[in-house]
């Protein structure tokens, strides 16, 4: 063996010791999340309640709560009757376990169900959010949309 | 620079630019962004053929040109491309002159810092929340670098007297 495939070796298992050892300890200390943090741009817009599907907008006047299930039409939402257009970072549109927030693409549909979330539907050019499916541990990042969503079990955070 | 040089650099371009694209719509674990990182072996191939000029050339047109015709344009996802990209092409350059490692070491070393570039410039442009993948898609670097550093390897063996320069 040459010197130079003994420091490929040499490194090849130093790195895997490290970032193994590094990837261990963060599985380790992982907590499941009791709250869903939504994120647009990085600020909280609302937290879900993993339990029973609950939320709490950053501010309540930025909620509009449907009756009817709307359609996604790029930025707005449509119902039978109206037109609902989203404030970027602002507006929150519930139906009920639905929640509707608009993103950089357009709008991102996220679905409470049995303790989890998804992102149900979202505009990206892989839709890699959406394909992650229910999560209560991992983050879910729609980066192009500049949507994320957190799991805390920190009641006590104060959003914003 | 020969016509020949530059004939081939053009090429190796423009498969990296194609294979860089084509990599986003196959998920080698569904539902993350993970990728192997086959555009990659090109600037390895360069980097070990050439010099670190042309693979610097290479790797940043390709990044710029896949950019350009990708599905995501210039968004935020360019920004982790270019900076994953940087990190990544400068490393091999560097691990290569040092000259202490063959292909595969260069190669695994450019794909960890591949991932710590993107992942330090998610962390800054788009949200803390993405150092919660920095430790899998990391130790995952590992592997990637290990095949893409394979696969350079053995292409190189196949195609050594495409670089010869002929005076005829």
């Amino acid at each position: 063996m040459t010197k130079k495939k003994k420091n490929d070796f040499l490194l090849i298992g130093v790195a895997l010791i490290l970032l193994g050892g590094l990837l261990i300890f963060s599985i380790a200390t992982r907590v499941k999340g009791e709250i869903a943090y939504v994120k647009v741009s990085n600020q909280a817009v609302m937290q879900i309640s993993l339990k029973d599907g609950s939320y709490v907008a950053n501010n309540p006047s930025n909620v509009i709560v449907l009756t009817e299930k709307p359609e996604i039409d790029g930025f707005d939402l449509t119902t039978s009757s109206e037109v609902i257009p989203l404030e970027f970072g602002k507006t929150i549109v519930v139906y009920q376990n639905l929640f509707y927030v608009r993103g950089a693409l357009g709008v991102v549909e996220i679905q409470y169900k049995e303790n989890k979330i998804r992102v149900s539907k979202e505009k990206s050019p892989y839709n890699i959010c959406s394909r992650q499916g229910y999560s209560d541990v991992a983050p879910i990042v729609c980066l192009p949309n500049f949507v994320t969503i957190e799991f805390s079990n920190d009641t006590d955070v104060i959003i914003g | 620079m020969s016509i020949k040089k530059l004939v081939l650099l053009a090429i190796f371009t423009a498969i990296a630019v194609v294979v860089n694209i084509l990599e986003m719509y196959i998920p080698i674990i569904p539902g993350t962004a993970f990728k192997i990182g086959f555009a990659n072996i090109i600037t390895l191939i360069v980097v070990f053929v050439y010099s670190p000029k042309e693979a610097i050339i290479v790797g940043l047109m390709r990044i710029f040109v896949a950019g350009l015709l990708g599905p995501s344009g210039f968004g935020p996802t360019f920004m982790l491309s270019l900076t994953g990209g940087v990190f990544s092409i400068l490393t091999i350059v560097i691990v290569r002159m040092l000259d202490k490692f063959s292909l595969v070491g260069v190669s695994v070393m450019g794909s960890i810092m591949h991932v710590f570039g993107q992942i330090l410039a998610a962390r800054f442009i788009f949200a803390e929340v993405v150092t919660f993948y920095a430790p899998i898609m990391l130790f995952l670097s590992i592997p990637a670098g290990i095949f893409t550093g394979i696969l350079a390897n053995k292409f190189l063996a196949i195609s050594k007297e495409w670089f010869v320069e002929k005076k005829y």
